[in-house]
């Protein structure tokens, strides 16, 4: 009797047990596809009177098309061109192969301003995903199309992308050298210096109103801050020697440098409030181009104490030296991420360098281009994306970038000549 | 004597079939289902799922049967499926900049620098849809992790362990039985479909760049068939601990990669899968 009873129970449950038991299939996907994202844009709308006073959606399809991360579905295919949600028929993009609708429309509005509105809908969870409305005077809608890809970039991807930001570099023509300032896509470029000497190391003041720079114009090395709005400009560092390698600091009260007034290449810290300078290395052999860790309180600087070329850290405050590259004989140019896990430097043996990254937690270096003449890293603001000069065709400089996994590559070409050097990738707008 | 004896083991067994009843009872009370089992969807499949055709209802009978439990959302017809990508795995996406003229333009000279004045960037309001969700995120699971066991009954209460450990035995019964009837030729249709689930998922997986930071990065998706392999209704993210974009890519990997190719006979067994995302950051 006691035996059965249990036996009793467990023919009751089993009568009463809705299916078999561990029905349910589990299934283990490990690997995916590496492809670029599909998104359909139907062109803006523009419900004013006259010719449409700029093509939003085009800069804004150009923007993600050059990101390698989207690609845009064939305007060809779509079967509707809604510009309201009303419209919007989410079988009708899975049929052309979308997994996320770009629409918007263009509206007259108050004081010669323009309003734009855009929506961003996601065709498998059949949602609207994001929404922004814009209300700005013409001249301001590439800056709002750059904006609205930025927004795109971070609902699908996950984070910013960094079309909505400039970016500055030298070219040298003949025997003139131009300082450039042109939007991330190209677009917009004008020489903001020209001169028959050398210009160099340009670097973005946080509020991207700024550069610091050197120039030779006065026959020796000197630094200069100029504003990008007014022209205007100061000399900040003219000391003896050398005055080279200036970058801000975060919070752009400081800049740190690279100056030979003691005799020997050292880095320094420069208060642009009080002009007080403090001298943060020590050492016979050359210490330059530092570069200021996202909290303002670290630099990592090349040096070639250890008998080559390599990266080092120190306190903004002063003390001791880490050095935190061993690998390869030739490693410089470092640009500290604004994210601060990473640095990316020049990585090379001392005549072909490749553009390499190393975590600053595990110590681990990655390559991500192929061995060449390339040179001068700089960070996008959204720390995903290097930008850096390696050689064209025809020998001369260009502009390239390469995503921190090395995945997207890609070469920024330009309608004009010249030798392309020393590209500073700008804060966010 | 013999008597009181007898009695006293009819009390006692009285008493036993009241305990056990009773912690059972008390398991199936405190967990509607059954432990160590996951919720199964029983209800949205049951009707088609039998292996025969449930006994018709005598009054169901004589009304017009409905069609087909229509999936919840409208089902990508096959031909309506985007082509599989098809690329060569290895490349890299290189698409070419597209090159930006370059204006001349007079040197240091006071720019325009137009900054727009953006009036608050209002975010339009969503579209109406069944379910209101922030637009920020991807959908997040409503449901709790379901691989939660119940919380173990209090030790110092004997009658509940007795009918959890029951229970147990149960479905370890219930297990063997199903698995009894899964031959080898029952193995080969689970691994078989389990496969092709597996790289028609994969081929539709677009793995979201920038993840290889990440360690341990995983999703649990759990989705109900139809049992001609249609979504029965949407994909459902029980658990996971990647970001919303990362969730909506596997989302998306699911949709875009049904209807499954079923195999023939029943298909109770293939209609609720669980789809365990973890991404290989190496290949």
């Amino acid at each position: 009797m006691k035996r059965t009873l249990p036996l009793l129970l467990a023919l009751l449950l089993l009568v009463a047990a809705p299916g078999p038991a561990g029905a349910v299939l589990s299934i283990d996907i490990r690997q995916g596809v590496r492809d670029p994202l599909p998104v359909a844009l139907v062109p803006f709308s523009w419900e004013g009177e006259g010719p449409r006073p700029f093509d939003v959606g085009g800069v804004v399809s150009a923007d993600l098309k050059r990101s390698g991360l989207f690609r845009m579905v064939r305007e060809d295919a779509f079967i509707s061109r809604p510009h309201t949600p009303e419209g919007v028929t989410y079988k009708d993009w899975r049929l052309v192969g979308a997994d996320a609708l770009v629409i918007g429309r263009m509206q007259p509005a108050p004081e010669g301003k323009v309003e734009v509105r855009f929506r961003l809908f996601d065709i498998y969870s059949q949602r609207q995903i994001a929404g922004v409305r814009y209300q700005v005077r013409p001249g301001g809608l590439r800056s709002v199309a750059h904006r609205i890809a930025d927004t795109i970039h971070k609902q699908l991807i996950g984070w910013s992308g960094a079309f909505n930001t400039r970016l500055a570099y030298v070219v040298k023509e003949g025997d003139e050298f131009r300082l450039m300032v042109a939007d991330a896509d190209g677009a917009n470029a004008r020489a903001v210096l020209t001169s028959r000497h050398p210009l160099m190391s340009p670097s973005w003041a946080p509020d991207g109103k700024r550069l610091v720079y050197v120039s030779f114009e006065q026959g020796r090395s000197m630094v200069y801050v100029q504003d990008l709005d007014t022209g205007k400009r100061s000399t900040v560092a003219a000391f003896d020697g050398i005055n080279s390698a200036p970058e801000f600091s975060p919070s752009g009260d400081r800049l740190a440098l690279t100056l030979s007034r003691d005799g020997n290449p050292e880095i320094y810290v420069l208060d642009l409030g009080t002009r007080n300078l403090r001298r943060l290395t020590h050492h016979g052999a050359i210490d330059t181009e530092p570069t200021w860790g996202p909290d303002g309180e670290r630099l990592i600087f090349t040096s070639d104490r250890g008998g080559s070329p390599q990266l080092y850290r120190i306190a903004a405050a002063g003390g001791d030296v880490e050095r935190l590259t061993f690998e390869g004989g030739y490693n410089a140019s470092p640009t500290w991420s604004p994210t601060g896990d990473r640095v990316a430097f020049v990585h090379g043996d001392g005549s072909r360098f490749a553009i390499a990254v190393m975590d600053l937690k595990s110590g681990n270096i990655r390559t991500l281009t192929e061995r060449g003449l390339n040179e001068s890293p700089s960070f996008a603001p959204n720390g995903h994306m290097i930008l850096y000069a390696t050689q064209g065709a025809g020998g001369a400089g260009v502009l390239a970038t390469v995503s921190v996994e090395g995945n997207v590559q890609q070469r920024l070409q330009r309608k004009r000549s010249g030798d392309v050097r020393e590209p500073a990738w700008s804060p966010m707008r | 004597m013999r008597r009181i004896w007898l009695q006293g083991l009819v009390i006692s067994l009285l008493v036993h079939a009241l305990v056990l009843s009773g912690g059972w009872l008390w398991t199936l009370l405190r967990h509607p289902e059954p432990p160590d089992r996951p919720p199964i969807r029983a209800r949205l499949v049951a009707p088609e799922a039998a292996p025969e055709p449930p006994a018709p209802d005598r009054a169901q009978a004589d009304r017009p049967k409905p069609d087909k439990p229509e999936p919840a959302k409208p089902e990508p017809a096959k031909p309506d499926q985007p082509p599989a990508p098809a690329p060569d795995k290895g490349t890299v996406a290189r698409p070419e900049p597209e090159s930006a003229p370059e204006p001349a333009r007079p040197a240091v000279k006071k720019p325009a620098h137009p900054v727009p004045k953006k009036r608050v960037a209002k975010a339009e309001p969503d579209k109406p849809a069944p379910k209101k969700e922030p637009p920020e995120e991807a959908p997040e699971p409503k449901e709790p992790a379901p691989a939660k066991k119940p919380d173990k009954p209090e030790p110092d209460k004997p009658d509940p362990i007795l009918g959890q450990d029951l229970a147990d035995k149960i479905a370890k019964m219930a297990d063997r039985s199903d698995s009894a009837k899964g031959s080898l030729r029952q193995r080969r249709a689970v691994a078989r479909f389990q496969e092709a689930v597996r790289s028609r998922v994969q081929s539709n997986w677009l793995v979201p760049p920038g993840l290889d930071d990440r360690d341990g990065l995983t999703a649990t998706v759990r989705i109900a068939l139809t049992p001609d392999g249609k979504l029965a209704s949407p994909p459902k993210v029980v658990s996971s601990n990647g970001p919303g974009y990362f969730n909506s890519s596997v989302v998306r990997a699911v949709e875009k990669a049904a209807p499954f190719p079923m195999p023939d006979g029943p298909t109770r067994y293939f209609q609720n899968l669980e789809l365990h995302f973890s991404p290989d950051m190496v290949q």
